[in-house]
C-alpha cells in the first residue's frame, strides 16, 4: 500500500506546477502589476510618473468619497450576514415541515442564477418612482400609505439600504440552499434519542442543529462577507453609483476612479486598499469562528 | 513489454495521422487564401496584386433602425464592393462600454484600426498619450472643404489633427405643444419665464422639465448653457482653462444657484435622478413631459414618434436673469473618427476613413439624417420630406454665432466627475451650498494641475 500512495516529488511538480503557474500569472501578478501602478501617477496611457505613497496618502486623508465608500461597504457586509440567521430558520422549516423541499428550495434558488443585469432592471422597475409605474410605490400607495412612498433609489439616505435588500433578496436562496444541505446531513437518529430525553422542537434546535450545523454556516458567513466586498455589478446597473455617491462602494469607486476620471493610478491605489481589506477580513473571520468553535467545544 | 509497444506505435500512428491532417488543413487554407487575393487584383485591376486587409472598425452605432447605422454601413458596404481586398470588421459597442473598452486598449496599446473619439478635454488624453495617428496627411483641401467652419479645432492639438468628426449638434430646449396649450402656458422667453410656468405645469399634471438625472451628462449639458448665460457670453470655461478665472467666481457660483432654482421649483419629473438617457428620451417622446433640454441629434427620433410628430417644436436656451445672448450655443462638435497609431494598417485605413467622410453627408442626407452633421449638406429639405422641426433646427445651425463646448469636453475628467456628481446632489439634496459646490470644483482642479 505504501508503495502506491509514494509520489515522487517530479509528479508533484508536474501535477501541481500548471495550476500554480495559471494562479501566479492571472492572480498574483496582477496583484503586483496594480501595486506597482499604485505609487504612480498614470493617466493609462503616455509616461507615468513615480510619485511614492502620494495616492495612498490622498486616498487616506482627502478623497471625500474614499472613507463612506468603505462604511458603505461594511454596511453591506452585515446585511448580508443578517440572510444567515433567516435562512437557518427557513431551511430548518422546510426541512421539518414541507414533505418535498426540493422544489421549494430550487425556487429559493432561482434569483441567484439569474443575471445581475436582470435582477438591476427587475428592481429598478419595482423601486420606481409611481409616475414610472414603480410597483412598491403603487402598492404602498393602495395600501393607503402614501406618506411612505419614497423615490427609493433616488434618496440619498435610503437607496444604500434599497441596494442591500436587493442583495439579500438575490443570495439568500444560496445560503437557504446551503444550509438546507446541512440540516439534511444531521442523523435523524440524533432527534430521535434527543425526543426521548425530553428535547423537541426549538430545544433541539438550538442544542443539536445549530452546533452540528457550526462548519456550514461558517462556509456561508464568510461566502457572504468576501461576496458582498466584491459588491459591484448590482450598483453599477441600479445607481451607478449615485445619486450624489451615494451608494459609491470600494469597488464601484475603484472602477469610476480608474475608467472615469482616467486615474488609473489611483485606482490601482484603490484596489490595493481593497485586496488587503479582503485579506484582513477573512483572517478575523477565521479567528472568530476558531474561538466560537473552540466556546461551543 | 510486447503490449506497451503495441500501443504506443498506435499512439505514434494517430499522432501522425492528427498532425498531417492539420499540416495539410493549412496548406488548402494557405492556397485559397493566395488565389483569393489573386482574384482580388484581378478584379481591382489594379497593377500587381493587392494584400488582403481587414480594418476593425469600432463604432457607436448599435440600433440597426437609426440612419447613423444605415449610413455606415452603407457606405462601408460600397467601399468593399470597389476594394474587394478590403474587409471591414465591425466592432459594435454602447457609448459606455465603448469609454471603457477604448481606455483599457489604449492601456494596453492595442486600439482598432478604426474607433471613435470625443473632442477637447476627452480627446486630449489620447493624443498626449500618442495612441491615435495624426491625420494631417489625409486631410487634403477636398477633404477638409466638406466641414464646417472651425469644427476641426476642436480635434486639433498642436497643429495636429486627431480625429475627423461626422456630426455637430447645438442644444436648445425641445417643447411639446400640446401640453403647452393643455396647462395654458407660452413657449418661455427668458429663463424665468420657465420657473414661473412650473406651477401650472404641476396643476395638469405634467412635468415641466425632464432630466436623465442618473447619466448626469445631460444636467450638465444644461448648466453649461446657463453658465453661458449668467456670464454674458460663451468662454468661461476656457478662462478657467487659461488660467484667468476660477470657479470660485461669482459667475459659476450664481449658474449654480440658478439651476438649484429651477430645481427647486419642481421643474423636473419625480425621481429625476433614477431616470438614464434612454428612458428620458423615450418618455419625452411618448409625450410625458413638457420640455426636454437636449442636443438636436434628438431631432430624428422625435420625428419617427407617432406620439409626439409635428406637436415639438425647439427652442434656443433663453436669456437667464436679462443676461446672455440669443446667439450663443451650447455646442456639442459631435463624436469622431480617429485611427490607432499602431495600427498595421494605417494607410488602408485613411483611404477608407476618406471614401466613408466623403460620401457621408450625402448618404446622410437621403436617409433623412442630414441635421447636426459636422459637414456640409447640399440639398432641398422640404423636398426631400423632412419634417418642420428638422428644417427649423437646420435654420438656426446658421444663426450660431459662438459657442461652448459641455463641461466634460473642456474641463479635464477628474474634474469633471467632481462636476457631474455635484450636480446630481442638487437634484436629491435641497441643502446643497452653491458656493460649497463650487470651492469643490476648484479644489479638484488644482489638484489635478498640480
Amino acid at each position: 500500500m505504501n508503495g502506491v500512495l509514494r509520489v515522487s516529488k517530479g509528479t508533484i511538480t508536474v501535477f501541481v506546477l500548471p495550476c500554480l503557474l495559471f494562479y501566479l500569472a492571472f492572480v498574483f501578478a496582477p496583484i503586483l502589476v496594480s501595486v506597482y501602478y499604485s505609487l504612480m501617477e498614470w493617466a493609462g496611457m503616455g509616461d507615468a510618473v513615480f510619485i511614492g505613497l502620494d495616492n495612498y496618502i490622498f486616498m487616506f486623508t482627502q478623497d471625500p468619497i474614499f472613507w463612506p465608500s468603505v462604511l458603505r461597504t461594511l454596511y453591506i457586509s452585515l446585511f448580508s450576514l443578517a440572510q444567515i440567521p433567516i435562512a437557518i430558520v427557513v431551511a430548518i422549516l422546510l426541512s421539518r415541515y414541507v414533505r418535498r423541499p426540493n422544489f421549494l428550495v430550487s425556487s429559493y434558488f432561482l434569483p441567484v442564477i439569474l443575471s445581475v443585469v436582470v435582477i438591476g432592471q427587475l428592481w429598478k422597475a419595482i423601486y420606481n418612482p409611481a409616475s414610472l409605474g414603480g410597483m412598491l410605490n403603487k402598492l404602498l400607495t393602495a395600501a393607503g400609505l402614501d406618506s411612505w412612498t419614497r423615490t427609493w433609489l433616488a434618496d440619498t439616505d435610503i437607496a444604500i439600504f434599497a441596494l442591500c435588500f436587493v442583495i439579500l433578496w438575490q443570495y439568500i436562496g444560496y445560503h437557504v440552499l446551503i444550509q438546507f444541505t446541512g440540516v439534511q446531513n444531521i442523523s435523524s437518529d440524533i432527534y430521535e434519542a434527543a425526543s426521548i430525553d425530553g428535547a423537541e422542537g426549538w430545544r433541539a434546535d438550538r442544542h443539536i442543529t445549530l452546533p452540528l450545523m457550526a462548519p456550514v454556516i461558517k462556509i456561508s458567513v464568510v461566502l457572504a462577507v468576501i461576496g458582498s466586498l466584491k459588491a459591484f455589478d448590482l450598483i453599477v446597473v441600479m445607481t451607478g453609483g449615485g445619486p450624489a455617491d451615494s451608494t459609491q462602494v470600494i469597488s464601484t469607486h475603484m472602477y469610476l476612479a480608474t475608467f472615469n476620471s482616467f486615474k488609473y493610478g489611483y485606482g490601482s491605489a484603490i484596489s490595493t486598499f481593497l485586496v488587503v481589506f479582503c485579506l484582513v477580513m477573512t483572517v478575523l473571520l477565521n479567528r472568530l469562528f476558531k474561538r466560537a468553535e473552540e466556546a461551543i467545544s | 513489454m510486447k503490449k506497451r509497444r503495441t500501443l504506443s506505435l498506435i499512439a505514434a500512428a494517430t499522432l501522425t495521422v492528427v498532425l498531417t491532417a492539420c499540416g495539410g488543413n493549412s496548406g488548402g487554407n494557405a492556397g485559397t487564401g493566395g488565389s483569393e487575393s489573386g482574384a482580388s487584383g484581378a478584379a481591382a485591376n489594379a497593377g500587381g496584386t493587392k494584400e488582403n486587409v481587414t480594418i476593425t472598425f469600432q463604432t457607436l452605432q448599435t440600433d440597426k433602425s437609426t440612419p447613423q447605422y444605415q449610413v455606415e454601413e452603407e457606405i462601408a458596404n460600397n467601399y468593399m464592393k470597389e476594394n474587394p481586398n478590403v474587409k471591414i470588421e465591425w466592432d459594435r459597442l454602447d457609448i459606455e462600454q465603448q469609454k471603457v473598452k477604448l481606455k483599457t486598449q489604449a492601456a494596453s496599446g492595442e486600439v482598432s484600426d478604426i474607433t471613435m473619439v470625443n473632442p477637447g478635454a476627452q480627446l486630449q488624453p489620447f493624443a498626449d498619450g500618442k495612441v491615435l495617428a495624426p491625420l494631417n496627411d489625409m486631410l487634403d483641401d477636398e477633404l477638409k472643404g466638406t466641414f464646417l467652419e472651425g469644427v476641426l479645432d476642436y480635434y486639433t492639438f498642436d497643429g495636429n489633427v486627431y480625429a475627423l468628426p461626422y456630426n455637430m449638434n447645438i442644444a436648445g430646449i425641445y417643447y411639446n405643444k400640446e401640453l403647452f396649450e393643455k396647462a395654458g402656458v407660452q413657449p418661455p422667453a427668458t429663463y424665468e419665464d420657465i420657473i414661473a410656468s412650473i406651477p401650472k405645469f404641476k396643476e395638469a399634471g405634467i412635468p415641466a422639465m425632464m432630466v436623465a438625472g442618473k447619466d448626469r451628462w445631460p444636467l450638465s449639458f444644461m448648466f453649461t448653457n446657463i453658465l453661458q448665460r449668467v456670464n454674458g457670453g460663451p468662454k468661461f470655461l476656457d478662462e478657467v482653462v487659461a488660467g484667468n478665472k476660477q470657479f470660485t467666481d461669482p459667475v459659476f457660483v450664481e449658474a449654480i444657484q440658478k439651476l438649484q432654482d429651477l430645481i427647486k421649483a419642481g421643474a423636473y419629473q419625480e425621481g429625476a435622478a433614477t431616470y438614464d438617457y434612454n428612458t428620458t428620451s423615450q418618455q419625452f417622446r411618448d409625450g410625458q413631459g413638457a420640455m426636454y433640454y437636449m442636443g438636436t441629434w434628438e431631432v430624428s427620433a422625435i420625428d419617427a414618434s407617432e406620439a409626439v410628430k409635428g406637436k415639438i417644436g425647439f427652442l434656443p436656451f433663453p436669456s437667464v436673469g436679462g443676461k446672455g445672448g440669443a446667439g450663443d450655443y451650447v455646442i456639442a462638435p459631435g463624436t469622431a473618427y480617429a485611427l490607432g497609431a499602431n495600427s498595421e494598417n494605417l494607410d488602408e485605413s485613411k483611404k477608407f476613413l476618406k471614401y466613408l467622410l466623403m460620401n457621408y453627408p450625402k448618404v446622410a442626407f437621403e436617409k433623412k439624417a442630414a441635421v447636426g452633421l459636422a459637414q456640409k449638406v447640399d440639398g432641398d429639405m422640404k423636398a426631400a420630406g423632412y419634417s418642420q422641426l428638422a428644417i427649423d433646427v437646420m435654420a438656426l445651425f446658421n444663426q450660431v454665432k459662438g459657442g461652448d463646448m459641455n463641461f466634460d469636453n473642456v474641463i479635464e475628467p477628474a474634474t469633471t466627475q467632481v462636476h457631474l456628481n455635484g450636480l446630481q446632489s442638487l437634484l436629491v439634496d435641497d441643502g446643497v451650498k452653491a458656493e460649497e459646490l463650487a470651492q469643490q470644483h476648484q479644489t479638484s482642479w488644482e489638484a489635478s494641475k498640480k
